[in-house]
């Protein structure tokens, strides 16, 4: 045989090796550089992760905060006296998870620690404490009124159909106004009249505060609702003045709510409210409101790591968590005292030298910090740089509850 | 036989494969063009952090004025006060400092932008230490003094759309401003507002 022709022979051994130890060392350095590329999505991906948080935790709470005593402003004191025969408890009690210290501190204005209900109500110090943390996180509490659902239509700011109250007070009947409603029923753009009182949308729910009042003896008590009958649907409108005959909404306010607000015949409950012997009681506004409370609780993964969470619980219903990954929650409050100097960045809101919540002018949220709770090296990156984290720190005017000092 | 073969075959130039030297360009210009992606991705991370930094100067920038709208809805400071001046808070004129400031803590009158505010000390953002838990206190945790970011309060009395001025209405402007490491070109948060007289 004739050795074949120089074009016709395949690669020598030395080129193979050559060519496999350049291609070796072209796709190692591919491997290292689409592994740093893999390190750098997921450090991004966290950090998105965490930005989403922070955002979603903040939005919620600057607007909440921001309506802090939106509607409260015809209620004497510009505060509601609880019953507290037995302490009620809002903030978290309503879930399996709470605290441990329990529900907020009830401000302690002027020595005794009478429950109840301001527009802002600072927590501090009444959280968990954070897995590390030293000190306890903060809880915050605010109320405002909900202007969704246009109940004072239902209870008759006129005579035309007040809201009845029966023997023991406990239980509210509402009616249907006539049709058209009267000019004292607000209502909602696009709406000419009122929907049902226990529309599936925005209606009446177990676990929903009722603040009725103030009355013409300017008293004020708030009821939580524990039963809602009455007829599902377009509510069928009453005739007649006195008007008759129109859909009706039975409301109880039972003992043994969630909250513990109800108690029936103490000082300061709904029960106090109507007419002895029950009967109709007229010219009485009648508002949903939200009391709403933010804190932190631990949640523990199936394989037992601990991850912090914001929750937040509105009324006598179930908390919702709102982000994991919040290490952290403290406030501080710019307030007065009661000689009228400024109390900066007090994180109590002044509570200790018995100043009324009522007087905080801005609350500053001074830690909401954000961080990759991340177990175990998940990546080289990572390990070099640690856990990622973000803080939020800034301040927020108390908008709705300066008008007492405005004019 | 052999001239037969030869001859039936297609000529060795066509049959011929790649030379080496033609896959190592190849190689090299590929791996040009997956470094030059990879440059996309580092721009990606450097926006995502830089979002970061965008966050705290809207923060900042709202913080500020939430501090002025608090002050004039308390009467703390009256009207000609809103202004920018160099007067302690009780003086009667403009309480806001011009020009660019460090990030400080708002002082004794919980106003920011105000002359005392030097005193007060820096700002601090508190991130969780390197083990990832947030102690409370700077170390273990890591503590950012917020020193690449400005911020300036400007003041102006409202241009009316017809010329001149309302004496019930200021233009506020709050810039921050701030460095990033990714982006060496410094980066302006502006927030303008209009605040009026009547509370």
């Amino acid at each position: 045989m004739r050795r074949l022709s120089h074009a016709s022979r395949g690669f020598s051994l030395i080129e193979l090796l050559m060519a496999l130890a350049l291609g070796l060392v072209i796709t190692g350095a591919a491997v290292k550089l689409y592994s740093t590329g893999v390190d750098a999505t997921w450090v991004i991906q966290q950090r998105a992760e965490l930005q989403q948080d922070l955002r979603g935790s903040e939005s919620m709470l600057l607007k909440d905060i921001s309506l802090a005593g939106a509607g409260l402003t015809g209620v004497p004191g510009d505060s509601i006296a609880l019953p507290n025969t037995a302490a009620p408890t809002y903030g978290c009690s309503a879930g399996p998870v709470c605290p441990p210290t329990g529900a907020i501190n009830y401000p302690c204005v002027g020595g005794g620690c009478v429950p109840t209900l301001y527009p802002i109500m600072p927590g501090f110090q009444r959280g968990i404490i954070p897995p590390g943390s030293v000190t306890r996180s903060d809880i915050i509490t605010v109320t405002y009124s909900d202007t969704n659902l246009p109940m004072s239509c239902y209870s008759g700011a006129t005579n035309v159909n007040p809201v009845n109250f029966n023997a023991t007070g406990n239980v509210l009947t509402f009616m249907a106004p006539p049709n058209p409603p009267p000019a004292s029923c607000i209502l909602s753009p696009g709406l000419v009249y009122p929907p049902a009182l226990n529309n599936t949308v925005n209606g009446l729910l177990p676990g929903d505060i009722i603040m009725v009042g103030p009355t013409v003896n300017n008293l004020v008590a708030v009821g939580e609702v524990t039963g809602v009958a009455g007829p599902v649907g377009a509510p069928t409108p009453c005739a007649g003045n006195p008007c008759a005959g129109g859909s009706q909404y039975v409301i109880t306010f039972a003992n043994g709510d969630t909250l513990n607000l109800n108690q029936s015949g103490q000082n300061n409950d709904l029960t106090k409210l109507g007419p002895a012997g029950g009967g109709p009681l007229a010219g009485v506004p009648i508002t949903r409101i939200f009391v709403i409370t933010y804190y932190l609780q631990n949640w523990v993964d199936a394989s037992g790591h601990t991850t912090t969470m914001l929750y937040r619980q509105v009324n006598g219903q179930p908390a919702i968590p709102l982000a994991d990954n919040v290490a952290n929650m403290q406030f501080t409050y710019d307030t007065y005292d009661t000689s009228g100097n400024l109390l900066n960045q007090s994180g109590d809101g002044g509570e200790a030298g018995g100043t009324s919540p009522n007087l905080i002018r801005k609350i500053n949220i001074t830690h909401l910090t954000v961080h990759g709770q991340l177990y175990g090296v998940k990546t080289s990156l990572m390990a070099t740089q640690g856990f990622q984290s973000f803080d939020l720190q800034t301040s927020l005017s108390a908008r709705n509850m300066s008008y007492n000092q405005r004019y | 036989m052999t001239a037969n073969f030869n001859s039936s075959r297609p000529s060795a130039k066509h049959q011929r494969g790649f030379s080496l030297l033609e896959v190592m360009f190849s190689m090299v210009i590929m791996t040009v063009g997956l470094v030059s992606l990879l440059a996309v991705m580092g721009i990606a991370m450097a926006s995502t952090q830089t979002s970061e930094q965008t966050a705290i100067a809207k923060r900042l920038a709202n913080e500020a004025l939430e501090g002025i709208l608090t002050a004039r809805e308390t009467a703390q400071i009256q009207w000609v006060q809103i202004a920018n001046g160099n007067c302690a808070v009780g003086q009667n004129c403009g309480i806001f400092v011009a020009g660019p400031l460090p990030i400080n803590l708002p002082g004794a009158d919980g106003i920011i932008g105000t002359s005392d505010d030097a005193a007060a000390g820096p700002q601090v953002l508190e991130q969780p230490g390197p083990n990832g838990v947030y102690a409370g206190t700077c170390p273990p945790d890591n503590c950012y003094s917020l020193t690449n970011y400005t911020r300036t309060i400007a003041i102006t009395p409202f241009t009316l759309a017809g010329g001149g001025t309302d004496p019930t209405l200021n233009s506020i402007t709050i810039t921050v401003t701030y460095i990033t490491p990714q982006l060496h070109v410094p980066q302006n948060y502006v927030l303008n507002t209009v605040i009026s007289q009547y509370r």
